[in-house]
């Protein structure tokens, strides 16, 4: 052997300690119920991509390129992007600049996505005064001009095939919405049909609409649903934004928009989409299983009731420059926007602000699983809810437990597949609170073997699984 | 100690079929897949005479196409009639015997032919079991160390632990060598199913695998000798100039194991720096959580103690 220097030994000595392993039992309170999935029976095509994804208006750079292959796997059919005033698209008369804006559009369709383009930029050359409150261009033949060059340049000379245009975002709220436009009623009709004339006039199939209101009854929506009922607009859509911890709001919100299009018949084919949504930023839940639960639970509520789309806001938290935001905000618009992005805590990105990953990118993701035929499900009540969908040769389920009221109760679930026989069945749920391997598989075995030994989970409030079936 | 082998420079696998079609988009009998064999070698040693070429890489040593393939290629290896210079095979299994049986098995194969033992072993894609993953964030690291302890003691010349991240396939880029059925197998298994392997994951987060390959890649230099493990209780120490690495873990290979209380001792360390280390699986960061840091001369009057649960491991370095 040969000899080593400075041998060293290393000497273990164990004794053996009896450990502990305890499983948690079923609870002996949680109240049973049996979800019957009918995998031989479809209710109809679904595909829910279309309650899809924002990113905030925050920065020049196309800040979800780093992660859009994994964007990409949540297959959102749209992407809202600002079209904000850092990307200078007007630096001075009758010049453009759009570099910087079409690598922020190629990042979004790189995804997969086509962006919704929200129109809320102010070049200083037609703005020189910065005052939200002025919202009027100096010229709004020039201001006409940029729209129409802007549309001919995405989709005529780049081809993006860019189908929604959205003129302003939150204007009944001003720079505390993150851009630099406040409108009265009046004014945002007045704007909006300049603006919508222009993009219509580089591309008559675009779809038009707005406002992205702040709130649901401003009375700017009133006025462009005015304009248009009496034809005096074009609107394609209708936008608007909540934030908030209980889903019934926003469905309340869509009632309430679907009654003020129903009043004229001629705009009973606009859309409608909510194109900022998520839980309360002031008072937000921070149960790292309340957020994906709650994207589940109001998403479904925008399927039922008819919502025609949505864009979750958002996809990365990201740090703002305030610089930048000066030179087309006021000092206390920028102030306001530097604190709330770069010193408040944030818990909106599907990403944080260091790029890591938030547990509600799965509620995306098994969202995106409930494409094919819609399969029925059987038992569910108020708290606890499912969607099954057959995509080719597989079955998903996705199952939760959101209590509308009150802190919920846990629910031992039995999950029943009475039609089918063969193939294999997994079952997934979702950890939110571990570092890695979120959607952590607990079973995988033939569907077989389910007469003997029954498909029971246990969800507590806000938990959620994920059954698939292989046939 | 057998490291994980993560470049392939320099070697060439002829990597024909494997019985479950996880990968290979053909299924060829063992004839045939001899033949395809040795025009691709032929040709890999046209350009590199010195090229190692080897195969077949099947998906189990239990693959019954994988065992006939396994003896029509070693027996024309051994009669000289095609190039062999390493018998390669893959495994995914939660219980490390699994391997040590597949590698008596492969070396048994080339055992029958003296001409061939020359030829390393390579078991070029391993991890756990998966389809059915055991997800105790300890296990993951602590089989990763068991099983290459063993891959170092059974004399396998080579691994690759599969894998490196987990990544999206794009079924596009797919359909044009792969059926419409197998392409849609590669989009969902990658895309859609949860995915346990990777170092990193497919958001590019590091799993606490990482850190048992970073800790194997410690202990290289002089092996040093540990007395006192057993069958539960295994460690692997090196003097790396002027570094010493110790580490050590509890791997239960039946039932559920059972907590260990370990005294360290370093017999012939007089002066220098201790510190240990434990592998935290669970924590988002700092996963490697210094524990205790001390001179080796107040270990007389304060040992080095620690308690390893199933599946914990420790690493503990000697400065001198």
């Amino acid at each position: 052997m040969k000899k080593m220097r400075g041998f060293t030994e290393a000497v273990l000595l164990a004794c053996f300690l009896p450990i502990l392993v305890s499983s948690p039992a079923r609870g002996s309170d949680n109240t049973s119920v049996v979800l019957v999935v009918d995998t031989a029976k479809s209710s109809g095509p679904i595909d829910l991509t279309r309650y899809a994804l924002g990113q905030g208006g925050l920065s020049e750079q196309p800040m979800i390129l780093d992660r859009a292959d994994q964007i990409g796997q949540l297959h959102p059919r749209t992407i809202r992007l600002f079209v904000q005033e850092y990307f200078d698209l007007y630096p001075a008369h009758h010049e453009y600049h759009w570099a910087t804006l079409d690598r922020a559009i190629e990042a979004i369709l790189a995804t997969g996505a086509k962006p919704i383009m929200n129109l809320c930029f102010k070049p200083r050359v037609l703005y020189p005064q910065i005052n939200h409150e002025i919202v009027d261009p100096t010229d709004y033949g020039e201001w006409e001009e940029l729209i129409y060059q802007l549309v001919k340049h995405c989709n005529e000379e780049r081809k993006y095939g860019i189908e929604y245009w959205e003129v302003a975002n939150e204007g009944d709220i001003g720079e505390s919405g993150g851009c630099p436009y406040k409108f009265t009623p009046q004014n945002y009709v007045s704007y909006y049909q300049h603006t919508v004339s222009a993009i219509r006039r580089a591309d008559p199939q675009a779809k038009v609409g707005g406002p992205a209101l702040a709130s649901a009854k401003s009375p700017l929506g009133d006025a462009l649903i005015d304009s248009a009922g009496q034809g005096q607009n074009a609107l394609d859509f209708l936008s608007w934004h909540l934030y908030n911890n209980d889903p019934r709001e926003f469905w309340k919100t869509i009632d309430y928009m679907q009654a003020k299009l129903a009043k004229y018949p001629n705009l009973k084919n606009v859309e409608t989409i909510l194109d900022e949504w998520n839980m309360s930023l002031r008072n937000p839940v921070l149960n790292p299983s309340f957020q994906p639960a709650f994207i589940l639970e109001t998403t479904l509520g925008f399927y039922q009731k008819g919502l025609s789309r949505s864009s979750y806001y958002h996809i990365r938290d990201y740090f703002v420059d305030a610089a930048t935001f000066s030179r087309f905000m006021s000092a206390r618009g920028t102030a306001f926007m530097a604190h709330w992005w770069n010193d408040m805590p944030q818990y909106d990105g599907l990403y944080d602000n260091q790029n890591r990953l938030r547990p509600a990118y799965y509620a995306f993701k098994l969202l995106s699983l409930i494409k094919g035929e819609q399969l029925p499900v059987a038992g569910t009540n108020s708290d606890l809810n499912a969607l099954a969908a057959r995509g080719g040769p597989w079955v998903n389920v996705v199952l939760w437990n959101f209590p509308l009221e009150g802190s919920g109760k846990p629910y031992d679930a039995t999950v029943q597949f009475p039609s089918t026989t063969n193939g294999d069945v997994r079952v997934v749920r979702l950890n939110p609170d571990s570092p890695t391997n979120n959607l952590e598989q607990i079973s995988n075995g033939a569907i077989s073997d389910l007469a003997r030994r029954p498909l029971r989970v246990t969800l507590r409030p806000y938990e959620i699984y994920w059954i698939e079936v292989s046939e | 100690m057998t490291a994980t082998s993560v470049s392939i420079t320099g070697w060439w696998k002829m990597k024909a079929t494997l019985a479950s079609l996880r990968d290979v988009p053909t299924s060829l009998r063992p004839k045939a897949t001899l033949w395809y064999y040795t025009h691709t070698v032929s040709a890999i040693r046209r350009a590199g005479p010195h090229a190692k070429a080897g195969g077949p890489a099947p998906g189990s040593y239990l693959s019954l196409f994988g065992r006939a393939l396994i003896d029509v290629l070693t027996g024309s290896a051994a009669r000289g009639e095609v190039p062999f210079d390493f018998l390669c095979f893959h495994g995914y299994a939660n219980d490390p015997r699994w391997f040590w049986k597949e590698i008596d098995y492969m070396k048994g194969k080339l055992a029958k032919y003296r001409q061939l033992s020359h030829v390393e072993t390579m078991i070029d894609q391993w991890n756990m079991d998966l389809g059915n993953p055991i997800l105790d964030p300890n296990f993951q690291p602590a089989f990763v160390l068991e099983t290459t302890q063993s891959f170092y003691q059974k004399g396998l010349t080579r691994s690759s632990y599969y894998q490196i991240r987990d990544y999206f396939v794009d079924p596009n880029a797919f359909l044009p060598f792969f059926s419409p059925a197998g392409t849609g197998f590669m989009a969902h298994w990658w895309n859609e199913m949860p995915q346990f392997d990777g170092l990193y994951d497919k958001q590019n987060r590091a799993r606490p695998a990482y850190y048992a390959l970073k800790l194997l890649s410690l202990i290289k230099g002089e092996q040093l000798p540990v007395t006192g493990t057993n069958h539960d209780l295994h460690a692997v120490a090196a003097r790396g100039e002027p570094w010493i690495n110790v580490v050590l873990w509890n791997f239960p290979l039946e039932g559920k194991g059972k907590m260990l209380d370990v005294i360290v001792r370093f017999a012939f360390e007089k002066r220098g720096g201790v510190r240990l280390v434990r592998l935290i699986a669970g924590a988002s960061v700092n996963n490697l959580e210094q524990v205790r840091s001390v001179g080796v001369p107040d270990l007389e009057a304060h040992p080095l103690r620690l308690s390893l649960r199933p599946y914990v491991m420790y690493w503990i370095e000697v400065t001198e």
